[in-house]
């Protein structure tokens, strides 16, 4: 499906589960903080949200475009900035395993 | 339809404790182990074509609740029943936060599935439209043919880890004090062989984690940079499989005690992000050089994490 951004303040892009690689079209505010942005776009998904401590779960949001290029954006970047129509973004997590009690 | 909360009780007692929710990746894990069982037992077709959530319910009655999942598939559906032990994993990683949180005491906790109770607050903004899980096709493989000479009767999946790459990450683990990690780029397929579970595995490649990855002795901080790199690397034949780790610790550990154990920690990483049914946990004992003795593998079995057996092929 053709990619395009709204009018109302949305730009449509695809967003991808980095395990299950389940791609799914979605709407994103124009105004929201790419940090903003990354945190409900992992709920949205399935993707844990807190950590062992029940801190926020730490993601960085990728984005794949459609020439090819890909980045990581800034947590500080707007939406309407930082995506293009038609990008593929992907929140990807800071994985801590590990054995406090050691 | 998924929403489910976890209940806690004091084992003595036997009074509630805590209610927590369950998360969206739980109901995840069992719909792609109902799924994958279908596939396995021939009942769904193996044609990668998009599934169907045609049930998933709490059963409870007379003794521990149960959760049934049926999954479809065109014309055919497999249900499969499950008991409450699937969700020992989750458990523990939710009674370790809420520790970690003080919000419980150290004591000894009892759980079950329940109906969520309360519903989030919490509205997003982004509009998001789902697409239909597509799990993939499973091609056909041989066992023997990958290098096992006798395939066993296993109910696990089958883990072949070619020696050099088993040695690989032995190697990384020795050469380090402090923890280290590796991703693990492997092939899936349907056993030809006549074993009990025929998902199968292979480990192509052994991926040192890097990009700003930095271990501790008890402690490895895999970065979102790092699996970029890994998702770089895959394809629709070589796919992340899991992830390999070490427990440098083992010499401060009473004597005999085997380090090579999923932590609470470890868990949560499993059952947050690798829970697909082939997905796979390696752990290194760095204190050996035989990867016999150095690697203990966890994989999912009926949806549950369960030490299995690795076939260590040559060549």
């Amino acid at each position: 499906m053709e990619a395009a951004e709204d009018v109302n303040g949305y730009v449509t892009a695809s967003v991808r589960h980095f395990m299950t690689k389940t791609t799914s079209e979605a709407d994103l505010p124009l105004g929201l903080s790419i940090e903003e942005a990354t945190g409900e776009i992992a709920r949205a998904i399935g993707l844990p949200e807190v950590d062992l401590e029940n801190r926020a779960q730490r993601y960085e949001l990728f984005v794949h475009r459609r020439n090819g290029g890909a980045d990581h954006l800034n947590p500080s970047a707007r939406v309407g900035d930082a995506i293009a129509p038609g990008d593929l973004v992907e929140p990807l997590p800071e994985v801590t395993p590990g054995h406090p009690g050691a | 339809m998924f929403d489910l909360d976890l209940l806690l009780r004091d084992a003595t007692t036997g009074h509630e404790v805590r209610r927590e929710s369950l998360p969206a990746h739980v109901a995840e894990r069992l719909i792609a182990d109902t799924h994958a069982s279908g596939v396995l037992a021939g009942v769904l077709p193996n044609d990668g074509a998009p599934i169907r959530v045609d049930g998933f319910s709490l059963e409870t009655g007379d003794g521990p609740a149960r959760l049934r999942v049926e999954v479809g598939m065109g014309e055919t559906s497999f249900q499969k029943l499950y008991s409450h032990a699937v969700l020992r994993d989750d458990a523990e990683v939710i009674i370790a936060r809420l520790l970690q949180t003080k919000a419980i005491e150290k004591g000894t906790y009892t759980f079950t599935p329940a109906s969520r109770t309360a519903t989030s607050t919490v509205g997003g903004r982004i509009r998001l439209r789902p697409a239909p899980r597509r799990p993939g096709r499973l091609p056909g493989g041989s066992l023997v043919e990958r290098g096992v000479r006798e395939p066993r009767a296993c109910r696990h999946p089958a883990i072949v880890l070619p020696r050099r790459q088993a040695q690989a990450l032995v190697s990384q683990a020795r050469a380090s004090e402090v923890e280290v990690g590796a991703s693990l780029m492997v092939e899936t397929f349907l056993v030809e062989e006549p074993v009990p579970c025929r998902l199968g595995l292979r480990v192509l490649e052994v991926v040192e984690l890097a990009h700003g990855t930095a271990g501790t002795e008890t402690h490895l901080r895999i970065t979102p940079e790092a699996l970029a790199a890994v998702g770089a690397r895959e394809t629709e034949a070589r796919r992340a499989g899991g992830l390999a780790h070490s427990h440098p610790f083992g010499r401060k550990l009473e004597p005999g005690a085997d380090p090579r154990f999923l932590s609470s920690e470890d868990k949560a990483v499993a059952t947050g992000w690798y829970w697909q049914p082939h997905h796979i946990q390696l752990i290194v004992d760095p204190r050996f050089t035989d990867p016999e003795d150095a690697i203990a593998a966890y994989a999912w079995v009926d949806a549950a994490l369960v030490r299995v057996c690795l076939y260590l092929t040559e060549g």
